[in-house]
């Protein structure tokens, strides 16, 4: 039979549990833990900007497995045109931008990696004219420019290297790969329809839209009368949003400090109303 | 079985009948470094574990994993040579072990709050030899040589670790985390010796002895950041075994003092005890080019016993140094220096059961090459020590002359990688 000798364990595990009650109040962070192969992150090549497209293609088709597209190929390719000429002013010259109206009774509008924008059918019938609408477009733009998703995933292209094959031979990391995008798809998703971007990243797109809008040629106030209609409503909408007049105050900020003119540019009304006619 | 041993132990090993546990390397705790980054610091690991490693070393570390899902592999062929001088008339012993395995595979991913991971690590695992035949050997029967002694001895042993982690980073100074390891542990050792001597009597004791063990291997671990690039980790682990079966089985034929053959065959389910461990360890992350590292572990004494054999193991204190430095981007090297003490008793001579003390000193140096997302790194590591055992002579009146100096190093190659997406 074995007999061990006891030893005084649980004062030991009590000292060094209480250590950390002794912690200096340092401002500490563990970015210093990063080592340098791993520091270069700003820097996106070919390899990241297939990854997107392909990551965002399937979440776009998860999308569209949700939620059916409104069936009106004059409303589908006017929105496509709206947003087509607001995507020029973006800096993400290498991506073929698409954008979709889907039925749905909540106002909003979403994004994906990789250029895909859809707009829900109860946002296109509270708009007004054509700039609310160019704004709208212009803030899921802003999203897929900023990499807000990309960023927040890190999502990376493969490394096709001779390195990388053979590490995948020694690690078997292949089917790992598999595994994780498919997750990576699923927080997406959740991000997407349900979680919603950071504040921060909202506030920056609501930033980045205007300076869009307005550089088109739209009228810049389109985002602002949209957002305050759309707080004078009962309707629900993205729940992580900052507030619309916590919004509406950016904006004007921005506006100001760009030296962007409200009124200026064209809503074309007439012809928003002409196209979203199948909506009203 | 007793009495006819005991006129065999006069000219044959220590412990021919008398069975003990076999162990991979039961006086040591560092057999195979674990880890992609952490064997080539010398497993100096406690306070960074900050990547898949870090759930063997210190799962609070992996709160700080960058990067969403990690895994890593490693594969590693470990070789160990004994070798105990002038054990029989001024012949020496040889014995030396190998094995090629994966010993290490991780992987790990956020999960809300959380990190959490699966691992798979084998920290111990040996296949020790010797085939040895000596001639021409004095014995102690008047006018009788021994003409032939042969040895046959294999002793394997693999200790396999498998299980989940999960790491809260509590505060950006704070991290806490576990890991619940199941323990499994499979040895077999076989020790077959024949005697024939020089009037063509022969004496022929051959043992057998088997354990498969299965516990947990629960380890809790901090990592506290005091003061910005330093880090500091405390660990506490201790194996618990829940089954255990042992199987002793010794022959034995002989026709010295008239024909005699025996076998004796008994099972046990009594439960190994093994030491807690404490380990402490502290990093400095001086530049991202730079890492230092250092950790200091203690195992608590322990003493049981098997089959009416008493086993004693001293606490021990082991210490290892790590270095990491990034030439570039790419390239990375990675060293260090761990001691690896020996838990036995100082040897008397007067031990009922072969026992050896040997500390072991050694190093480890490795090369790591990154792309974006992977690394793959290539290196190893080697120990040496010296020190005495007991593993022949039966001496009661002299023990001094029961014991031996034994010398023994041992290397390891590891290849493994690592991939992040």
């Amino acid at each position: 039979m074995m007999t061990p000798r006891s030893f005084p364990l649980l004062p030991a595990l009590l000292l060094s549990l209480c250590l950390p009650a002794a912690v200096c109040a340092a401002d500490t962070s563990a970015a210093w833990r990063t080592r340098v192969s791993a520091l270069d992150t700003e820097n996106y090549n070919n390899a990241d900007i297939l990854e997107e497209v392909r990551f965002g293609k399937e979440i776009a088709a998860r999308i569209l497995g949700r939620y059916k597209l409104v069936d009106d190929q004059k409303l589908q390719r006017y929105v496509n045109r709206v947003g087509a000429v607001v995507a020029q002013q973006t800096c993400r010259s290498e991506l073929t931008f698409h954008f979709a109206v889907i039925e749905s009774s909540e106002i909003n509008a979403y994004s994906t990696p990789g250029g895909y924008i859809f707009v829900t059918s109860a946002a296109v019938k509270l708009m007004r004219d054509e700039a609310e609408l160019a704004g709208v477009l212009a803030h899921e733009l802003a999203h897929v420019c900023e990499r807000h998703i990309v960023t927040e995933l890190n999502l990376r292209g493969r490394d096709e290297s001779g390195v990388s094959s053979l590490v995948a031979l020694i690690g078997g990391a292949s089917d790992s790969a598999k595994v994780a995008f498919n997750q990576s798809v699923e927080k997406a998703i959740d991000l997407v329809l349900r979680d919603g971007y950071k504040r921060e990243d909202e506030m920056r797109a609501d930033e980045d839209a205007l300076l869009y809008v307005a550089m088109s040629g739209y009228d810049p106030a389109g985002l602002d009368s949209y957002l305050l209609r759309v707080s004078t409503t009962k309707a629900e909408v993205g729940k992580t949003y900052p507030r619309y007049d916590t919004r509406r105050q950016l904006l004007q900020k921005v506006a100001a400090d760009h030296g962007v003119v409200s009124g200026s540019g064209r809503r074309d009304a007439a012809r928003f109303s002409g196209a979203t006619q199948v909506l009203q | 079985m007793k009495s006819r041993v005991i006129l065999l132990l006069a000219f044959l090993a220590t412990l021919a009948a008398t069975p003990r546990p076999a162990a991979a390397d039961e006086y040591h705790y560092v057999n195979i470094l674990v880890g992609d980054r952490a064997s080539g610091m010398a497993g100096a690991y406690t306070a960074v574990s900050d990547d898949p490693s870090g759930m063997f070393y210190n799962p609070a570390g992996i709160a700080y994993a960058s990067g969403r899902n990690i895994s890593a592999s490693v594969n590693a062929y470990h070789v160990t040579n004994k070798t105990y001088e002038k054990v029989i008339a001024g012949n020496g012993w040889k014995r030396t072990s190998s094995s090629l395995l994966p010993n290490y595979f991780g992987v790990i991913q956020p999960l809300g709050k959380f990190k959490v991971g699966v691992s798979y690590a084998v920290p111990e695992s040996s296949l020790e030899n010797q085939d040895q035949i000596f001639y021409d050997l004095p014995s102690t029967l008047p006018g009788i040589t021994v003409d032939k002694y042969a040895i046959n001895y294999n002793n394997s042993d693999t200790n396999n670790l498998f299980g989940p982690s999960v790491a809260l980073e509590v505060n950006d100074q704070l991290a806490v985390g576990a890991t619940l390891y199941v323990h499994k542990r499979n040895s077999h050792l076989i020790f077959n010796q024949y005697v024939l001597l020089s009037d063509a009597r022969y004496q022929w004791p051959s043992q057998y002895l088997e354990t498969d063990e299965w516990g947990i291997r629960p380890i809790v671990g901090v990592m506290w950041s005091p003061a910005e690039r330093l880090s500091v980790g405390l660990t506490a682990a201790k194996t618990v075994v829940l089954t255990s079966k042992t199987l002793s089985q010794n022959t034995i034929s002989t026709d010295v003092g008239g024909a005699y053959n025996d076998f004796v065959r008994k099972e046990s389910d009594a439960r190994r005890e093994y030491p807690y461990q404490f380990k402490a360890g502290a990093a400095y992350f001086a530049t991202p080019k730079l890492l230092l590292s250092a950790d200091v572990s203690y195992f608590t004494p322990e003493d049981y016993t098997l089959f009416g054999v008493n086993y004693e193991k001293d606490p021990v204190i082991n210490g290892a140094l790590g270095v990491e430095y990034y030439f570039s981007p790419a390239w990375a090297v990675r060293a260090g220096l761990f001691s690896d003490r020996s838990n036995s008793p100082a040897i008397t001579g007067r031990e009922d059961r072969m026992v050896e003390q040997i500390d072991l000193y050694g190093g480890s140096l490795t090369v790591s090459r990154f792309t974006r997302n992977t690394s793959i790194t290539a290196g190893g590591s080697f120990a040496y020590g010296d020190g005495q055992a007991h593993v022949y002579g039966g001496d009661q009146a002299n023990p001094e002359n029961n014991i031996q100096d034994v010398s023994a190093s041992s290397w390891t190659l590891f290849l493994s990688s690592s991939y992040t997406y």
